[in-house]
């Protein structure tokens, strides 16, 4: 029987400026079991690509629980919150964030140079990381001399370097055309069938079919958590 | 983190991390320049002989208010005796002259700077020899006409052998060189206040007694209040007309207890005859550091420089703060990206201090230069009299590299605080 890699319980949190206080969720419960792939769908707005940074533990919580890869999160502090999300979480974005002043191959090397791992087996990990996303002859390059199915595969060769238990992909697809968006959801298929859990939070009804389960959230509720039959890629 | 990527982060941001580093450099070498003079215009070359070494004054000025100040020198008779007084310790009798020199036979003329002075003058102030010794006691008594020349002074009349027991005429008559200094400097040069405290040293050293016999003429202050007919040079031995410097050093502080009592009582002695009108408890024994404020070496123009300049690095300072916020500002969306992939706020504060410390350490030696600039512009301005003055020293530079490093620290602490504290650290998607 497998076991939660994320598990939230009640969680709830809401944003305060001044005397305005918006709810972003309340009181969400769900777990995510390893090497799920889950989507998370829902209307814009309804705190979607929120409750994946918080989960991702860039983002604070106000109350409940919630525990990543069996760490309870909230007592945690920085440095300790930092060194999890290093280790066992890789972040996959819509537009890229990939650092300009670097190249491709200082990009993908980076998380490594965080965590203090050498420079040689950094670049080592990076190579291999870029040879298996069929990038290898482009890692001296800057990202935005590339298309933007590759930029997107240099973000997830540096999401998969530190070799983490949860890849949280926020809509990974949503800046690529959709035969580009069909091969990085290859990918990451790939990637998901090698053992590695996967959240995605898409608007794409059609890619969240490929997901095995699906977290339909709307106005900060789930309303819906449905396992589903495994969709083909194309 | 690497170097590398430190580097392209400053790349990145080239403008911003260029204006830093000028203005860094111009706050400074600003800084750096007037701290540097100020620095060795306030300094007490004499700091090691604090407790040991006095600088004597008796005040037989007029009661009128129209002469009201301190009379900083000595006359003749005064000093000899107060020298005198001074059995078991070292006294230096001196004043400063104008020299014309020749080595026999040679076609060169040259005018040197010249001290008359007691033997014990060259031990009071540790002035080393290269070559020989001082003249004697017994050749300060005997006026004999011998000279200690300068290191400058002897390459130049003898191409820097070993002069010793070489004649050297000085004013038309023979000299016989007993020692010569190795390359020596004082900055201030305080048994010059009055007349040249920033210049070098003098090219050649007589003895007192040899310079009275051959009325060697000061070349510094002769003043008086009295109304003291002159016709010469030698009737002003006879007069109260001040001209000396008296330097005394002791052993002990019980020699210097006991010298202090005795020029209470010749002081004591003075009033009684009707000098000393303004009180005969009115002579001092002054510490070097005591007779340097008394001349107010470090006048208040300097003092006013150095607070502007000092003003002047506080506003580059809050510029490079203000160039900070802006660059964080920009790189805000970066910084949360290194947060995401596991960057802590400790790391992003290493990281940004890191390429602080480059471009600080950048700034700063540019800022040596503009010093090294500054400095030898004010040599240009002032002339070669300020050359002592106006030269690199190593202490005060570091000093005002070492503020300017922690001035850039504390003026960053506020930008990088609230980049790295910076609320929603969440990345764009």
């Amino acid at each position: 029987m497998s076991k939660a890699i994320i598990k939230a319980s009640e969680l709830g949190k809401y944003y305060q400026v001044g005397n305005i206080k918006t709810q972003v969720f309340n009181s969400l419960s769900f777990a995510v079991e390893e090497g799920e792939f889950v989507s998370i769908v829902g209307p814009s707005g309804a705190g979607k690509t929120t409750l994946l940074n918080t989960i991702g533990l860039l983002e604070k919580f106000q109350s409940g629980r919630l525990q990543v890869a069996g760490a309870d999160v909230a007592t945690m502090k920085d440095q300790q919150l930092s060194q999890l999300r290093n280790q066992y979480i890789g972040f996959i974005f819509q537009n890229f964030n990939l650092l300009p002043e670097m190249t491709v191959l200082d990009n993908v090397m980076l998380p490594l140079e965080i965590a203090g791992v050498s420079s040689a087996i950094a670049k080592e990990k990076a190579v291999y990381q870029l040879e298996r996303m069929g990038l290898k002859g482009r890692m001296d390059h800057k990202h935005f001399l590339l298309s933007g199915g590759q930029q997107q595969r240099v973000a997830i060769a540096r999401a998969l370097i530190s070799e983490p238990k949860v890849i949280l992909a926020d809509e990974p697809t949503g800046n690529l055309n959709s035969q580009m968006a069909m091969e990085i959801m290859k990918l990451l298929k790939e990637i998901n069938a090698e053992g590695t859990t996967i959240l995605m939070v898409t608007h794409d009804e059609h890619l969240s079919q490929l997901a095995t389960r699906q977290i339909m959230l709307s106005d900060g509720n789930i309303i819906e958590s449905q396992q589903q039959e495994l969709a083909s890629c194309g | 983190m690497r170097l590398g990527s430190l580097v392209n982060n400053l790349k990145s941001q080239s403008l911003i991390s260029a204006l830093v580093i000028l203005l860094i450099a111009t706050g400074l070498g600003a800084f750096g320049t007037t701290y540097s003079v100020y620095h060795v215009m306030s300094s007490n070359p004499m700091s090691y002989a604090e407790h040991t070494t006095r600088y004597v004054l008796l005040d037989d000025w007029s009661p009128d208010k129209e002469f009201d100040f301190s009379p900083p020198l000595l006359s003749y008779q005064d000093a000899k005796q107060l020298a005198a007084l001074n059995e078991m310790g070292k006294s230096a009798l001196t004043y400063d002259s104008k020299l014309v020199s020749q080595v026999p036979d040679s076609p060169y003329i040259y005018e040197f700077t010249a001290r008359a002075t007691t033997p014990d003058f060259f031990s009071i102030f540790t002035i080393p020899f290269r070559y020989g010794n001082a003249w004697s006691m017994q050749d300060e008594h005997d006026e004999t006409e011998v000279v200690v020349l300068s290191q400058q002074a002897n390459a130049q009349l003898f191409n820097g052998i070993n002069s010793v027991g070489k004649t050297l005429m000085l004013d038309n008559r023979p000299y016989t060189v007993v020692g010569v200094l190795f390359e020596f400097s004082m900055t201030p040069k305080i048994y010059d206040l009055h007349v040249a405290p920033y210049s070098d040293i003098e090219g050649v050293f007589i003895p007192f007694s040899t310079a009275v016999k051959n009325s060697v003429l000061p070349h510094g202050r002769l003043l008086g209040w009295r109304n003291e007919p002159l016709s010469g040079f030698q009737d002003v031995f006879n007069t109260t007309m001040i001209w000396l410097q008296l330097w005394v050093s002791f052993d002990s502080g019980a020699q210097m207890q006991a010298y202090e009592q005795r020029v209470a009582g010749y002081a004591n002695a003075l009033h009684q005859s009707g000098r000393m009108l303004r009180g005969q408890d009115k002579f001092r024994l002054l510490t070097p550091s005591q007779w340097l404020r008394e001349n107010e070496v470090v006048n208040s123009d300097s003092q006013f420089l150095l607070f502007l300049a000092i003003v002047f690095l506080l506003i580059c300072l809050l510029c490079v703060a203000g160039l900070l916020f802006a660059s964080y500002a920009s790189r805000q969306h970066a910084l949360n990206v290194y947060r995401a992939i596991g960057a802590s706020k400790q790391y992003l504060i290493k990281l940004l201090l890191a390429e602080l410390s480059v471009l600080t350490a950048l700034g700063c030696l540019l800022g040596v230069i503009f010093i090294a600039i500054g400095l030898s512009y004010m040599e240009l301005l002032y002339g070669s009299s300020y050359a002592q003055v106006a030269n690199m020293n190593v202490v005060p530079v570091m000093l005002a590299v070492a503020t300017c490093f922690i001035g850039v620290f504390l003026a960053s602490a506020l930008p990088i605080g609230k980049c790295c504290n910076a609320d929603g650290l969440t990345v764009q998607r």
